[in-house]
């Protein structure tokens, strides 16, 4: 007990510091918002078609981790029973972008899907710089997010109703559709509620493989960074945008968070 | 039904012989760990075993467990949470293509006396419901065996002898060879006509349940007896 009460004011400095380098800079936003102008800024053609392209391209991607990542995140909680190393490798797999730099992922997706790529010389059409490649980048750096919130939810979920339904009579396919994903439902709304907020802030890896091109690629994210440099209170707006779909993915989240991550 | 079972699990070996007519109710009676829920496990198909399982004068025990029709009632009645209590019973149905798999599930609700709680969720029921709830998804299925794991075990006591009575009623109206895994001695007497006593993964005693109280063969099955001849 005594040395736990004299920690604490040891603690206590470095964790208000680390308190306010997390909620500091987000007051500043809020306090130095031009918010008399806001309804104006927010309206601006140029603000629109960025907005538009971040939600319909973060809407997209987060449909596409879920059609590859649910069926990912099955197999993954499946390698429990594998041997060590291939286990061992394919989470390591699935959790590098995770830890990869955006930007990095941005140059490995070019030489991957470039015109002079590894599989881009053989495509008879070009991906980047479009708003596939803004997709194809937020899949990457935001499906991880879905597929260990999903795997989290398999590991948690009672195999036992698996086994129930299968004595009724359902095939493999019939139980995943039926029992299995229903059950994991609340993991899966979670985990793409996460990819979807993760693609909607998606910079790096998008101004790598996707570039800057108004109502193309220029999303929100990269829209914010070049209008500082122009017009800064616009730029702040969008900040606030991208704040308040933020916090309310935070919220709608709450305890929930992502299963097996965080529980 | 005739079924021939063996199961090797590490040390633990079952070896098994089960013959149970339709119409009838076979209890396998056994202490925990005795290889009951193996048995049971072996005749779903859950459970890898060699042996033969013989229903309705067809072998089955080739079949993946979603083909062999067995309608299984978990000791913990396992009803799918996100489903209401109809859509639970026309589980079966539906995943099999019978057609109206609703009205299939409205007729055994109401069989079992239960269409009250066609639309309630199973977390809203009591142990009872959730019990009868079970036995009509299983039946749902029109299965050629119907097996039953310790299908009093997850009641409170006070509720236990009224369910037990009601599910020995739905029993002898059901015209399919039935098997009911249990420790409890009161189960047997209540619910079945013969019993299989299994110790240690191999029978020890075969018999109808008047003769397994008149002349038990082994300690396990006297120590029941003359506990049940107290109360």
């Amino acid at each position: 007990m005594r040395r736990r009460s004299s920690l604490a004011p040891a603690l206590w400095i470095p964790a208000g510091l680390a308190l306010a380098l997390l909620l500091l800079p987000l007051v500043a936003l809020i306090v130095r918002a031009p918010w008399a102008q806001l309804p104006a800024l927010l309206t601006e053609p140029t603000v629109l078609q960025a907005l538009g392209l971040s939600l319909g391209t973060a809407a997209i991607a987060t449909g596409v981790a879920m059609v590859l990542g649910i069926p990912l995140a099955v197999v993954l909680a499946q390698s429990a029973a594998w041997p060590a190393v291939p286990r061992r490798l394919l989470r390591a797999l699935v959790t590098v972008p995770l830890v990869l730099p955006p930007v990095v992922g941005g140059v490995a997706l070019l030489l991957l899907l470039g015109r002079q790529g590894l599989i881009g010389q053989f495509l008879p059409f070009g991906i980047p710089f479009t708003s596939a490649a803004v997709v194809i980048a937020q899949v990457f750096v935001s499906m991880p997010f879905l597929v260990i919130a999903v795997e989290g939810a398999l590991r948690a979920s009672d195999r036992r109703f698996e086994v129930a339904a299968a004595t009724l009579g359902a095939s493999r396919a019939a139980v995943f559709r039926r029992v299995t994903l229903p059950l994991i439902a609340p993991g899966v709304a979670s985990g793409a509620l996460l990819c979807f907020t993760r693609s909607l802030g998606e910079f790096g890896a998008t101004i790598t493989f996707a570039g800057s091109f108004p109502g193309t690629t220029q999303t929100l994210p990269i829209s914010t960074y070049l209008l500082l440099q122009t017009d800064p209170n616009a730029a702040i707006a969008l900040s606030l945008v991208l704040m308040v779909v933020s916090v309310a993915v935070l919220v709608s989240l709450r305890d929930r968070w992502v299963p097996g991550v965080v529980s | 039904m005739r079924a021939s079972l063996a199961v090797q699990r590490g040390a633990f070996t079952l070896d098994i012989d089960l013959e149970v007519a339709p119409g009838r109710t076979l209890a396998l009676l056994g202490p925990n760990g005795a290889g009951k829920s193996t048995a049971l496990a072996a005749l779903t198909g859950t459970v890898e075993s060699l042996g033969s399982i013989e229903l309705a004068g067809r072998r089955i025990d080739h079949l993946p467990v979603e083909q062999r029709r067995i309608g299984l009632v978990f000791q913990e009645y396992l009803l799918f949470p996100h489903l209401s209590v109809l859509e639970n019973v026309a589980f079966g149905p539906r995943v099999l293509n019978i057609r109206n798999p609703t009205d299939a599930a409205h007729s055994w609700l109401d069989r079992l006396g239960i269409s009250d709680l066609a639309q309630h969720r199973p977390p809203q029921l009591s142990g009872g419901q959730q019990q009868r709830v079970a036995l009509a998804r299983a039946l749902a299925i029109s299965p050629e065996l119907l097996l039953l794991d310790e299908p009093l075990a997850a009641l409170d006591a006070e509720v236990r002898e009224s369910v037990r009575h009601d599910l020995a009623a739905h029993l002898r109206a059901i015209d399919i060879p039935t098997i009911v895994v249990t420790h409890s001695f009161e189960d047997v007497v209540a619910l079945a006509q013969d019993v299989v006593v299994l110790e240690a993964g191999r029978v020890t005693q075969r018999a109808t349940v008047r003769e397994l109280i008149k002349s038990p063969a082994t300690a396990y099955v006297r120590k029941l007896v003359a506990a049940w001849g107290e109360d």
